[in-house]
């Protein structure tokens, strides 16, 4: 075989993929399986879309008992259009020695391509949810709704009784909720001198987990897009954090793959040769129904962030 | 290039065939006169254990009942003791004992070893890259198939289950150390379409290579392993 670069380029990928995603808290927090392979052509794919099963009421006598309407699980797909990629391009002298530094065990500059992914991914995420979801899956703590105040360690046991009292109104099982917000909330806790339960031993590996509080599985992100901090300590000050199951968001990575392409000489600075292309084609699909952005405040002089 | 010309030059597996009953004949000795167990497990296979201890019950129930007929024959017609004399009946019966089982237990042996024999041209035919030899030599592989052998199991779905164990449990066996290192080394004649179960071949290293931009996370996790030790493997056969 003359050359594997053919095999090493989606290889690339897929180890870029495999390394920045457990750096996740938000995105690895989401539902990642999909099935259905995307059309490159038309850039569609079918994702499997969540729907909830009913529950048919019969007496128990005899000749009672019909058949309800049958659920066809595998027909609830919902087909997609990806109109957008993301991507790390960059380039060397020589396209084979680009290749080979950045699949070695130990590449700088992979591990810093990691990072980066992991913290654009959070990012997006998160701004999608404190921003675009639609204003009845808010709650607000601060309002004289709820806390009518800052969120303090007075008041925090009260306000995670209120976020699952919301999820219990709405007919749903709060211990399927996880609350991600920032490291001032873990502070808040921790000023209560309440100890934080685990539920199982995994659970204390998982990345950002605080603990279990009031019975509220808690962890931290840090998004700096969704916090207020103050302008000194840079200290978070107010927040939007998230309420969230599972499968509130699905996150799809239908294509993912390495490119690599010869430029001339005369078409960059310094006559670069080899390029490269790390890409991916990714979305987040969002069901509100199971998703809270929840505004806290620390501090009442401080406002909300805002996109 | 050279790789190519090397694998055309490489015997097809006819030839090998012709010579193969030595070869087999020298691995099948081996087996049996190195390994003493193995020798045993020929001689007393536990369904032919069975069978022989049934015979050999029956036969001495029917020798008892002779000599008892015998015996009471002599009591009631006396005959002369020098004609048969009771003492020499014993070591009589006790060479005829050893004497009825023998021909059988060879005929067994013999089909045995040409069992083993076709199982051995088969394995060849369908590894032709594999050295006996060296299987041979590759104490894990004896163990293995100790118990397994002489016509109790197909000698290549031994070595497709061992390979299977080793496999699942992240080993190589010697012989593929011993083709890698020749390989890698020599760039010894390997047909693309024979590497082993634990390398993609030339064609589905390229299939999957198209198709893993494609997976979902999953399926990806499971030809990873096997990809990245392809692509090392190849890149070291350049």
């Amino acid at each position: 075989m003359a050359n594997t670069e053919f095999a090493k380029l989606p290889e690339l990928s897929n180890q870029i993929y495999k390394e920045w995603y457990p750096k996740t808290v938000l995105v690895q927090s989401c539902d990642n399986s999909f099935e259905g392979e995307l059309n490159l052509q038309t850039r569609e794919l079918d994702i499997p879309v969540y729907h909830d099963l009913s529950i048919y009421q019969t007496t128990i006598k005899e000749r009672e008992l019909k058949p309800a309407p049958l659920q066809f699980i595998k027909a609830s797909t919902k087909r997609v259009t990806i109109d957008r990629g993301r991507y790390s391009h960059w380039g060397q002298t020589s396209i084979g020695k680009l290749i080979d530094r950045l699949s070695a065990e130990d590449s700088e500059v992979r591990k810093k391509l990691v990072n980066k992914w992991a913290v654009e991914a959070e990012k997006e995420l998160a701004q999608w949810v404190a921003f675009d979801l639609p204003a009845k899956h808010e709650i607000d703590l601060n309002s004289a709704n709820y806390l009518n105040g800052v969120v303090n360690s007075t008041n925090v046991m009260r306000a995670l009784d209120i976020l699952q009292a919301k999820v219990i109104q709405q007919d749903m099982e709060p211990t399927e909720f996880t609350l991600f917000a920032s490291e001032k909330f873990e502070q808040v806790l921790r000023d209560t001198k309440i100890s934080f339960a685990s539920q199982d031993a995994n659970a204390t590996f998982k990345t950002g987990f605080v603990g279990m509080v009031n019975g509220v599985e808690v962890r931290r992100i840090h998004v700096q897009s969704i916090t207020t901090r103050d302008a000194n300590t840079a200290e978070v000050e107010a927040e939007i954090a998230i309420w969230k199951t599972r499968d509130g968001i699905q996150y799809v990575v239908p294509f993912r793959n390495t490119v690599s392409y010869e430029i001339q000489p005369n078409e960059v600075l310094m006559g670069g040769m080899g390029y490269q292309t790390v890409e991916y084609y990714d979305f987040f699909n969002l069901y509100p129904g199971r998703l809270f952005r929840v505004k806290m405040k620390y501090d009442a002089a401080a406002s909300y962030p805002t996109k | 290039m050279a790789d190519q010309d090397k694998k055309v030059e490489k015997p097809v597996v006819e030839p090998k065939v012709d010579e193969q009953p030595t070869v087999q004949e020298e691995y099948f000795k081996d087996l049996l006169e190195d390994d003493e167990e193995l020798n045993e497990l020929a001689r007393v296979k536990p369904s032919e254990e069975q069978l022989r201890k049934n015979k050999d019950a029956e036969e001495a129930r029917k020798r008892r009942e002779a000599e008892a007929k015998q015996k009471k024959e002599a009591e009631a017609k006396p005959q002369p003791k020098v004609e048969q004399p009771a003492p020499a009946n014993k070591p009589a019966t006790a060479e005829a004992k050893p004497q009825q089982p023998a021909e059988p237990a060879k005929d067994q042996k013999a089909e045995q070893v040409n069992k083993l024999g076709e199982q051995l041209v088969q394995f060849k035919q369908k590894y032709p890259d594999i050295d006996l030899a060296q299987l041979d030599g590759d104490k894990g592989f004896k163990r293995f198939i100790d118990g397994k052998l002489m016509g109790k199991k197909d000698f290549t779905k031994l070595y497709e289950e061992y390979q299977e164990f080793r496999n699942e449990m992240g080993l190589q066996t010697q012989v593929q150390n011993n083709q890698i290192k020749s390989q890698a080394s020599t760039g010894s004649p390997v047909s693309t379409a024979t590497t082993g179960t634990d390398v993609y071949s030339e064609d589905e290293l390229r299939r999957i290579s198209q198709k893993l931009p494609f997976m979902s996370p999953k399926e990806a996790a499971k030809v990873e392993g096997k990809l990245k030790r392809s692509i090392q493997y190849y890149d070291n056969k350049k």
